[in-house]
Protein backbone atom coordinates (compact mmCIF):
# COMPACT_ATOMS: atom_id res chain seq x y z
CA UNK A 1 0.00 0.00 0.00
CA UNK A 2 2.38 2.64 0.78
CA UNK A 3 4.84 1.74 -2.07
CA UNK A 4 1.21 2.11 -4.17
CA UNK A 5 0.68 5.77 -2.77
CA UNK A 6 4.60 6.48 -3.49
CA UNK A 7 4.22 5.27 -6.62
CA UNK A 8 1.25 7.88 -6.74
CA UNK A 9 3.01 10.82 -5.27
CA UNK A 10 5.87 10.70 -7.51
CA UNK A 11 4.48 10.04 -11.12
CA UNK A 12 1.17 12.39 -10.15
CA UNK A 13 1.64 14.68 -12.91
CA UNK A 14 0.94 11.43 -15.50
CA UNK A 15 -2.14 11.68 -14.35
CA UNK A 16 -2.25 15.55 -15.27
CA UNK A 17 -0.95 14.95 -18.48
CA UNK A 18 -3.43 12.52 -19.42
CA UNK A 19 -6.30 14.61 -18.24
CA UNK A 20 -4.97 17.54 -20.29
CA UNK A 21 -4.19 15.39 -23.57
CA UNK A 22 -7.94 13.99 -23.00
CA UNK A 23 -9.17 17.86 -22.83
CA UNK A 24 -7.27 18.81 -26.23
CA UNK A 25 -8.40 15.79 -28.30
CA UNK A 26 -12.21 16.45 -27.18
CA UNK A 27 -11.53 20.10 -28.40
CA UNK A 28 -10.22 19.07 -31.59
CA UNK A 29 -12.53 16.53 -32.41
CA UNK A 30 -15.07 18.59 -31.48
CA UNK A 31 -14.34 21.13 -33.33
CA UNK A 32 -14.52 18.81 -36.90
CA UNK A 33 -17.99 17.48 -35.94
CA UNK A 34 -20.34 20.33 -37.23
CA UNK A 35 -22.28 22.44 -35.22
CA UNK A 36 -21.07 24.15 -31.47
CA UNK A 37 -20.22 27.49 -30.13
CA UNK A 38 -17.54 30.05 -31.58
CA UNK A 39 -15.97 29.85 -28.46
CA UNK A 40 -12.72 28.16 -29.03
CA UNK A 41 -12.50 29.59 -32.65
CA UNK A 42 -10.84 33.30 -33.40
CA UNK A 43 -14.66 34.44 -34.12
CA UNK A 44 -14.80 34.31 -30.03
CA UNK A 45 -15.12 38.12 -28.68
CA UNK A 46 -12.01 38.80 -27.15
CA UNK A 47 -9.65 36.77 -30.59
CA UNK A 48 -11.82 38.46 -33.00
CA UNK A 49 -11.49 42.09 -31.24
CA UNK A 50 -7.63 41.36 -31.52
CA UNK A 51 -7.73 40.41 -35.36
CA UNK A 52 -9.85 43.41 -36.26
CA UNK A 53 -7.88 45.84 -34.82
CA UNK A 54 -5.00 44.03 -36.94
CA UNK A 55 -6.99 43.95 -39.81
CA UNK A 56 -7.80 47.59 -39.84
CA UNK A 57 -4.46 48.27 -39.58
CA UNK A 58 -2.85 46.20 -41.91
CA UNK A 59 -6.07 46.85 -44.60
CA UNK A 60 -3.48 49.97 -45.77
CA UNK A 61 -1.10 47.86 -47.24
CA UNK A 62 -2.94 46.18 -49.41
CA UNK A 63 -5.39 48.88 -50.61
CA UNK A 64 -2.87 49.48 -53.71
CA UNK A 65 -3.49 45.78 -54.92
CA UNK A 66 -7.46 46.20 -53.68
CA UNK A 67 -7.78 49.03 -56.02
CA UNK A 68 -6.27 47.35 -58.91
CA UNK A 69 -8.46 44.37 -58.88
CA UNK A 70 -11.66 46.01 -58.24
CA UNK A 71 -10.76 48.19 -61.30
CA UNK A 72 -9.72 44.74 -63.39
CA UNK A 73 -12.94 43.58 -62.25
CA UNK A 74 -15.11 47.05 -63.47
CA UNK A 75 -13.39 47.29 -66.47
CA UNK A 76 -14.37 43.13 -67.13
CA UNK A 77 -18.25 44.17 -66.30
CA UNK A 78 -17.89 47.46 -69.03
CA UNK A 79 -16.83 45.09 -71.58
CA UNK A 80 -19.67 42.50 -71.14
CA UNK A 81 -22.23 45.25 -70.61
CA UNK A 82 -20.99 46.85 -73.73
CA UNK A 83 -21.02 42.87 -75.82
CA UNK A 84 -23.95 42.05 -74.09
CA UNK A 85 -25.89 45.50 -75.30
CA UNK A 86 -24.72 45.28 -78.62
CA UNK A 87 -26.51 41.67 -78.68
CA UNK A 88 -29.64 43.14 -77.43
CA UNK A 89 -29.45 45.98 -80.58
CA UNK A 90 -29.15 43.13 -82.84
CA UNK A 91 -31.94 41.07 -81.50
CA UNK A 92 -33.92 44.14 -81.51
CA UNK A 93 -35.08 43.80 -77.74
CA UNK A 94 -35.10 46.76 -75.03
CA UNK A 95 -32.83 45.93 -72.33
CA UNK A 96 -35.89 46.94 -69.97
CA UNK A 97 -38.25 43.82 -71.46
CA UNK A 98 -35.36 41.59 -70.49
CA UNK A 99 -36.08 39.37 -67.59
CA UNK A 100 -33.44 40.81 -65.34
CA UNK A 101 -32.47 37.21 -63.70
CA UNK A 102 -31.27 35.62 -67.23
CA UNK A 103 -28.77 38.12 -67.24
CA UNK A 104 -27.54 37.99 -63.75
CA UNK A 105 -26.97 34.95 -61.32
CA UNK A 106 -27.40 37.73 -58.35
CA UNK A 107 -30.92 38.72 -59.14
CA UNK A 108 -32.59 38.78 -56.30
CA UNK A 109 -30.13 37.76 -54.04
CA UNK A 110 -29.14 39.82 -50.85
CA UNK A 111 -25.70 40.30 -49.89
CA UNK A 112 -24.43 41.19 -46.03
CA UNK A 113 -20.82 43.10 -46.95
CA UNK A 114 -18.36 42.05 -44.59
CA UNK A 115 -14.66 42.67 -44.03
CA UNK A 116 -11.97 39.79 -43.67
CA UNK A 117 -9.85 40.20 -40.44
CA UNK A 118 -8.20 36.99 -40.08
CA UNK A 119 -7.03 34.61 -43.24
CA UNK A 120 -4.87 31.45 -43.32
CA UNK A 121 -3.53 30.00 -46.62
CA UNK A 122 -1.14 27.83 -45.49
CA UNK A 123 -2.37 25.21 -43.18
CA UNK A 124 -4.02 22.56 -43.99
CA UNK A 125 -7.52 23.86 -42.93
CA UNK A 126 -7.32 27.16 -43.69
CA UNK A 127 -10.35 29.41 -41.90
CA UNK A 128 -11.33 33.26 -42.46
CA UNK A 129 -12.58 35.38 -39.96
CA UNK A 130 -14.89 38.00 -40.49
CA UNK A 131 -16.25 41.40 -38.64
CA UNK A 132 -19.99 40.60 -38.98
CA UNK A 133 -21.90 38.15 -37.19
CA UNK A 134 -24.98 36.38 -36.28
CA UNK A 135 -26.42 39.49 -35.25
CA UNK A 136 -26.03 41.29 -38.77
CA UNK A 137 -28.07 38.39 -39.93
CA UNK A 138 -25.25 35.80 -41.25
CA UNK A 139 -26.17 32.12 -40.41
CA UNK A 140 -24.36 28.97 -40.78
CA UNK A 141 -24.25 27.60 -43.86
CA UNK A 142 -24.46 30.64 -46.12
CA UNK A 143 -21.87 31.39 -49.15
CA UNK A 144 -18.87 34.37 -48.97
CA UNK A 145 -17.95 35.78 -52.49
CA UNK A 146 -15.32 37.88 -52.81
CA UNK A 147 -14.53 40.09 -55.98
CA UNK A 148 -13.23 37.21 -57.78
CA UNK A 149 -15.51 34.82 -57.12
CA UNK A 150 -16.60 32.13 -54.05
CA UNK A 151 -14.58 32.49 -51.25
CA UNK A 152 -15.84 29.91 -49.18
CA UNK A 153 -19.06 29.27 -46.62
CA UNK A 154 -19.26 29.77 -43.29
CA UNK A 155 -19.06 27.85 -40.33
CA UNK A 156 -19.50 29.21 -37.27
CA UNK A 157 -21.07 32.48 -35.80
CA UNK A 158 -20.95 34.50 -32.91
CA UNK A 159 -22.72 37.52 -32.21
CA UNK A 160 -20.28 40.22 -33.76
CA UNK A 161 -17.61 37.37 -35.62
CA UNK A 162 -18.23 34.50 -37.80
CA UNK A 163 -15.80 31.79 -39.18
CA UNK A 164 -15.81 30.93 -42.74
CA UNK A 165 -14.41 27.52 -44.24
CA UNK A 166 -12.52 28.65 -47.10
CA UNK A 167 -12.04 27.28 -50.41
CA UNK A 168 -8.59 26.50 -49.42
CA UNK A 169 -9.89 23.58 -46.85
CA UNK A 170 -9.69 20.26 -47.46
CA UNK A 171 -13.17 19.86 -45.59
CA UNK A 172 -14.60 22.41 -48.08
CA UNK A 173 -17.24 21.17 -51.34
CA UNK A 174 -18.40 22.82 -53.84
CA UNK A 175 -20.56 21.81 -56.40
CA UNK A 176 -19.65 23.86 -59.74
CA UNK A 177 -19.98 23.01 -63.15
CA UNK A 178 -18.02 23.75 -66.13
CA UNK A 179 -19.29 26.69 -67.86
CA UNK A 180 -21.64 26.23 -71.34
CA UNK A 181 -21.53 22.89 -71.07
CA UNK A 182 -23.76 20.71 -68.26
CA UNK A 183 -21.36 18.94 -66.58
CA UNK A 184 -20.80 19.42 -63.11
CA UNK A 185 -18.83 17.84 -60.37
CA UNK A 186 -17.13 18.97 -56.93
CA UNK A 187 -14.45 21.10 -56.38
CA UNK A 188 -11.93 19.90 -53.85
CA UNK A 189 -8.65 21.51 -52.48
CA UNK A 190 -5.42 19.25 -52.00
CA UNK A 191 -3.16 21.34 -49.49
CA UNK A 192 0.13 22.40 -50.64
CA UNK A 193 -0.79 25.81 -53.05
CA UNK A 194 -3.26 28.38 -52.61
CA UNK A 195 -4.31 29.10 -55.91
CA UNK A 196 -5.23 25.61 -57.40
CA UNK A 197 -8.05 23.60 -56.60
CA UNK A 198 -9.69 20.02 -58.26
CA UNK A 199 -12.56 19.30 -60.06
CA UNK A 200 -13.57 15.85 -59.42
CA UNK A 201 -16.41 13.72 -61.36
CA UNK A 202 -16.28 15.17 -64.53
CA UNK A 203 -16.84 12.21 -67.27
CA UNK A 204 -14.71 11.68 -69.39
CA UNK A 205 -17.00 12.05 -72.16
CA UNK A 206 -17.19 15.95 -70.96
CA UNK A 207 -15.54 18.12 -73.52
CA UNK A 208 -13.48 20.48 -70.77
CA UNK A 209 -10.41 22.34 -72.35
CA UNK A 210 -8.21 24.61 -70.76
CA UNK A 211 -9.20 28.06 -70.13
CA UNK A 212 -13.27 27.16 -69.52
CA UNK A 213 -15.04 28.68 -66.55
CA UNK A 214 -16.19 27.04 -63.69
CA UNK A 215 -18.95 28.04 -62.33
CA UNK A 216 -21.37 27.27 -59.20
CA UNK A 217 -23.88 24.88 -60.25
CA UNK A 218 -26.91 25.86 -58.01
CA UNK A 219 -27.55 22.30 -57.27
CA UNK A 220 -27.13 23.67 -53.13
CA UNK A 221 -28.83 26.56 -52.10
CA UNK A 222 -25.65 27.82 -50.90
CA UNK A 223 -24.32 29.74 -54.07
CA UNK A 224 -27.22 30.51 -56.97
CA UNK A 225 -25.67 29.63 -60.21
CA UNK A 226 -23.12 30.93 -62.62
CA UNK A 227 -21.05 32.01 -59.23
CA UNK A 228 -17.63 32.40 -61.00
CA UNK A 229 -14.90 30.22 -59.02
CA UNK A 230 -11.97 30.17 -61.38
CA UNK A 231 -10.83 28.48 -65.13
CA UNK A 232 -9.51 25.04 -66.08
CA UNK A 233 -5.85 25.48 -65.69
CA UNK A 234 -5.17 21.48 -66.50
CA UNK A 235 -6.85 18.78 -67.59
CA UNK A 236 -5.66 14.87 -66.81
CA UNK A 237 -7.65 11.25 -66.98
CA UNK A 238 -8.65 10.15 -63.18
CA UNK A 239 -6.57 6.74 -62.50
CA UNK A 240 -9.01 4.55 -62.97
CA UNK A 241 -9.94 6.49 -66.42
CA UNK A 242 -13.18 6.91 -66.14
CA UNK A 243 -13.34 10.34 -65.37
CA UNK A 244 -11.27 13.56 -65.42
CA UNK A 245 -9.30 15.21 -62.97
CA UNK A 246 -9.49 19.19 -63.26
CA UNK A 247 -6.87 21.58 -61.87
CA UNK A 248 -8.86 24.68 -61.56
CA UNK A 249 -6.77 27.75 -61.14
CA UNK A 250 -9.13 30.27 -58.69
CA UNK A 251 -10.53 33.15 -59.70
CA UNK A 252 -10.39 34.62 -56.18
CA UNK A 253 -6.89 35.92 -54.69
CA UNK A 254 -7.06 34.54 -51.50
CA UNK A 255 -3.67 36.12 -50.33
CA UNK A 256 -5.31 39.44 -50.44
CA UNK A 257 -8.45 39.17 -48.94
CA UNK A 258 -10.53 42.15 -47.61
CA UNK A 259 -14.05 42.94 -48.50
CA UNK A 260 -16.56 40.06 -49.11
CA UNK A 261 -20.07 39.65 -49.29
CA UNK A 262 -22.02 37.26 -47.55
CA UNK A 263 -24.62 35.76 -49.75
CA UNK A 264 -28.74 35.76 -47.44
CA UNK A 265 -30.06 33.33 -49.33
CA UNK A 266 -33.46 32.48 -47.27
CA UNK A 267 -32.86 28.47 -47.09
CA UNK A 268 -35.96 26.74 -48.25
CA UNK A 269 -36.50 24.21 -45.23
CA UNK A 270 -37.92 22.10 -47.75
CA UNK A 271 -35.04 21.12 -50.36
CA UNK A 272 -32.97 20.95 -47.18
CA UNK A 273 -35.15 18.38 -45.29
CA UNK A 274 -34.97 16.34 -48.40
CA UNK A 275 -31.18 16.58 -48.81
CA UNK A 276 -30.97 15.75 -44.98
CA UNK A 277 -33.27 12.52 -45.35
CA UNK A 278 -31.38 11.12 -48.75
CA UNK A 279 -27.80 11.52 -46.78
CA UNK A 280 -29.52 9.97 -44.03
CA UNK A 281 -30.65 7.07 -46.11
CA UNK A 282 -26.96 6.98 -47.80
CA UNK A 283 -25.40 6.37 -44.68
CA UNK A 284 -27.20 3.54 -43.80
CA UNK B 1 8.74 34.36 -6.57
CA UNK B 2 5.24 35.98 -7.94
CA UNK B 3 7.25 38.42 -9.89
CA UNK B 4 9.08 35.91 -11.82
CA UNK B 5 6.23 34.43 -12.86
CA UNK B 6 4.25 37.75 -13.74
CA UNK B 7 7.46 38.16 -16.10
CA UNK B 8 6.77 34.60 -17.77
CA UNK B 9 3.36 35.87 -18.16
CA UNK B 10 4.03 38.99 -19.69
CA UNK B 11 6.41 37.00 -22.08
CA UNK B 12 4.34 34.71 -22.92
CA UNK B 13 1.70 37.62 -23.88
CA UNK B 14 4.47 39.24 -25.85
CA UNK B 15 5.35 36.62 -27.62
CA UNK B 16 1.87 35.53 -28.22
CA UNK B 17 0.75 38.42 -29.65
CA UNK B 18 4.35 38.16 -32.18
CA UNK B 19 3.43 34.42 -33.28
CA UNK B 20 -0.24 35.40 -33.66
CA UNK B 21 -0.30 38.82 -35.54
CA UNK B 22 3.10 38.53 -37.63
CA UNK B 23 4.33 34.65 -37.95
CA UNK B 24 0.91 33.36 -38.34
CA UNK B 25 0.92 36.02 -41.44
CA UNK B 26 3.79 34.71 -43.02
CA UNK B 27 4.29 31.97 -44.96
CA UNK B 28 8.27 31.03 -46.20
CA UNK B 29 7.85 28.43 -49.01
CA UNK B 30 4.13 28.04 -48.39
CA UNK B 31 5.14 25.86 -45.74
CA UNK B 32 7.39 26.72 -42.99
CA UNK B 33 5.83 28.89 -40.00
CA UNK B 34 8.27 29.78 -37.58
CA UNK B 35 6.73 28.70 -33.82
CA UNK B 36 7.98 31.27 -31.46
CA UNK B 37 6.02 30.70 -28.23
CA UNK B 38 7.21 27.40 -27.15
CA UNK B 39 10.06 29.48 -25.70
CA UNK B 40 8.59 30.63 -22.55
CA UNK B 41 8.47 26.87 -21.76
CA UNK B 42 12.02 26.67 -22.25
CA UNK B 43 12.01 30.05 -19.72
CA UNK B 44 10.32 28.92 -17.21
CA UNK B 45 12.49 28.29 -13.87
CA UNK B 46 13.90 25.04 -14.11
CA UNK B 47 12.76 23.61 -10.54
CA UNK B 48 9.24 24.26 -11.68
CA UNK B 49 7.25 21.45 -10.38
CA UNK B 50 5.80 18.76 -13.07
CA UNK B 51 2.72 19.62 -12.64
CA UNK B 52 2.59 23.30 -13.07
CA UNK B 53 4.89 22.81 -16.38
CA UNK B 54 2.42 20.63 -18.03
CA UNK B 55 -0.68 23.18 -17.12
CA UNK B 56 1.87 26.17 -18.89
CA UNK B 57 2.06 23.71 -21.70
CA UNK B 58 -1.29 23.71 -21.70
CA UNK B 59 -2.51 26.81 -21.51
CA UNK B 60 0.12 28.35 -23.96
CA UNK B 61 -1.42 26.04 -26.50
CA UNK B 62 -4.74 26.97 -26.01
CA UNK B 63 -4.38 30.11 -26.32
CA UNK B 64 -2.42 29.67 -29.88
CA UNK B 65 -5.03 27.43 -31.12
CA UNK B 66 -8.25 30.11 -29.98
CA UNK B 67 -6.46 32.49 -32.74
CA UNK B 68 -5.51 29.86 -35.34
CA UNK B 69 -8.72 28.10 -35.52
CA UNK B 70 -7.15 24.69 -34.27
CA UNK B 71 -8.90 23.94 -30.91
CA UNK B 72 -6.89 21.36 -29.12
CA UNK B 73 -3.75 20.94 -31.35
CA UNK B 74 -1.38 23.10 -30.19
CA UNK B 75 -2.26 22.50 -26.97
CA UNK B 76 -1.72 18.86 -27.61
CA UNK B 77 0.97 19.19 -28.68
CA UNK B 78 2.25 21.67 -25.84
CA UNK B 79 1.33 19.35 -23.34
CA UNK B 80 3.57 16.80 -24.52
CA UNK B 81 6.71 18.97 -24.95
CA UNK B 82 5.90 20.19 -21.47
CA UNK B 83 6.04 16.19 -20.32
CA UNK B 84 9.18 15.34 -21.98
CA UNK B 85 11.10 18.66 -21.35
CA UNK B 86 13.11 17.56 -17.87
CA UNK B 87 13.95 14.31 -20.10
CA UNK B 88 15.33 16.25 -22.70
CA UNK B 89 17.29 18.57 -20.53
CA UNK B 90 18.60 15.88 -18.52
CA UNK B 91 19.06 14.47 -21.77
CA UNK B 92 22.00 16.67 -22.99
CA UNK B 93 23.12 18.09 -19.87
CA UNK B 94 27.03 17.85 -18.96
CA UNK B 95 27.72 15.14 -15.99
CA UNK B 96 28.07 16.87 -12.69
CA UNK B 97 27.09 20.08 -13.63
CA UNK B 98 24.75 21.92 -11.31
CA UNK B 99 21.20 21.17 -12.64
CA UNK B 100 19.45 24.24 -11.60
CA UNK B 101 20.53 26.98 -14.22
CA UNK B 102 17.86 28.89 -16.53
CA UNK B 103 17.51 27.72 -19.74
CA UNK B 104 19.62 30.34 -22.15
CA UNK B 105 22.98 30.50 -24.16
CA UNK B 106 24.82 32.69 -21.67
CA UNK B 107 23.82 30.27 -18.83
CA UNK B 108 23.87 26.86 -20.29
CA UNK B 109 26.83 27.18 -23.43
CA UNK B 110 25.90 27.57 -27.30
CA UNK B 111 25.94 23.77 -27.81
CA UNK B 112 23.63 22.49 -25.10
CA UNK B 113 20.91 25.00 -24.98
CA UNK B 114 21.27 24.68 -29.24
CA UNK B 115 20.72 20.80 -28.91
CA UNK B 116 18.40 21.45 -25.72
CA UNK B 117 16.04 23.97 -28.41
CA UNK B 118 16.43 21.74 -31.15
CA UNK B 119 14.88 18.75 -29.70
CA UNK B 120 12.34 20.72 -28.09
CA UNK B 121 11.22 22.17 -31.28
CA UNK B 122 11.45 19.10 -32.83
CA UNK B 123 9.27 17.11 -30.21
CA UNK B 124 6.74 20.00 -30.53
CA UNK B 125 6.39 20.19 -34.27
CA UNK B 126 6.56 16.59 -34.78
CA UNK B 127 3.11 15.98 -32.46
CA UNK B 128 1.68 19.00 -33.96
CA UNK B 129 1.95 18.10 -37.36
CA UNK B 130 1.32 14.62 -36.37
CA UNK B 131 -2.09 15.62 -35.26
CA UNK B 132 -2.66 17.44 -38.29
CA UNK B 133 -1.55 14.30 -40.49
CA UNK B 134 -5.02 12.15 -39.36
CA UNK B 135 -6.76 14.77 -41.41
CA UNK B 136 -4.93 14.97 -44.19
CA UNK B 137 -1.34 13.00 -44.68
CA UNK B 138 1.22 13.12 -47.43
CA UNK B 139 4.27 11.81 -46.19
CA UNK B 140 6.29 14.81 -48.52
CA UNK B 141 4.69 17.82 -47.50
CA UNK B 142 4.25 16.34 -43.40
CA UNK B 143 8.53 16.00 -43.87
CA UNK B 144 8.92 19.31 -45.57
CA UNK B 145 6.48 21.34 -43.05
CA UNK B 146 8.59 19.83 -40.21
CA UNK B 147 12.06 20.46 -41.46
CA UNK B 148 11.68 23.73 -42.73
CA UNK B 149 9.24 25.02 -39.47
CA UNK B 150 11.78 23.42 -37.13
CA UNK B 151 14.50 25.05 -38.50
CA UNK B 152 13.14 28.51 -38.99
CA UNK B 153 11.99 28.52 -35.42
CA UNK B 154 15.57 27.16 -34.16
CA UNK B 155 16.99 30.26 -36.17
CA UNK B 156 14.37 32.67 -34.62
CA UNK B 157 14.19 31.51 -31.16
CA UNK B 158 18.35 31.50 -30.79
CA UNK B 159 18.17 35.24 -31.69
CA UNK B 160 15.84 36.13 -29.74
CA UNK B 161 17.40 34.67 -26.63
CA UNK B 162 20.53 36.37 -27.64
CA UNK B 163 18.89 39.23 -28.03
CA UNK B 164 17.07 39.10 -24.48
CA UNK B 165 20.65 38.45 -22.92
CA UNK B 166 22.22 41.29 -24.35
CA UNK B 167 20.01 43.79 -23.13
CA UNK B 168 19.92 42.25 -19.56
CA UNK B 169 23.98 42.63 -19.29
CA UNK B 170 23.16 46.25 -20.75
Amino acid sequence: MRKLLDFLRRYNYWFLFILLEVTSFTLLIQFNSYQQGAFFTSANRVTGKIYEVEANVTAYFHLKESNQLLLNHNTQLEIRIAALQKLLKRQKVSAERIDSSLIAPFAGVKFIPAEVINNQISEINNYITLNRGSKDGIKEGMGVIGTGGVVGIVHLTSPHYSLVISLLNIKSRISCKVANTGYFGTLRWVPGNSKYAFLEGVPNHAKCRKGDFIITSGYSEIFPAGVRIGRIFKVTKSKDGLSYNVCVELSSDFGNLVDVRVIAQEFTPEQNELEEAVNKNDDH
Amino acid sequence: MIIEYLKKIGLLLVLVSIQVLVLNQIHIFGYATPIIYIYVLLKLPPDISRNSLLLWGFSSGLIIDLFSNTPGMNAAACTVLALLLPQIRSLYAPKGDVELVEAGIHSMGVSFFAKYLFTAILVHHFVLLLIEAFTFFDITLLLLRIGSSTLLSFALILAIDMLSKRKRIA
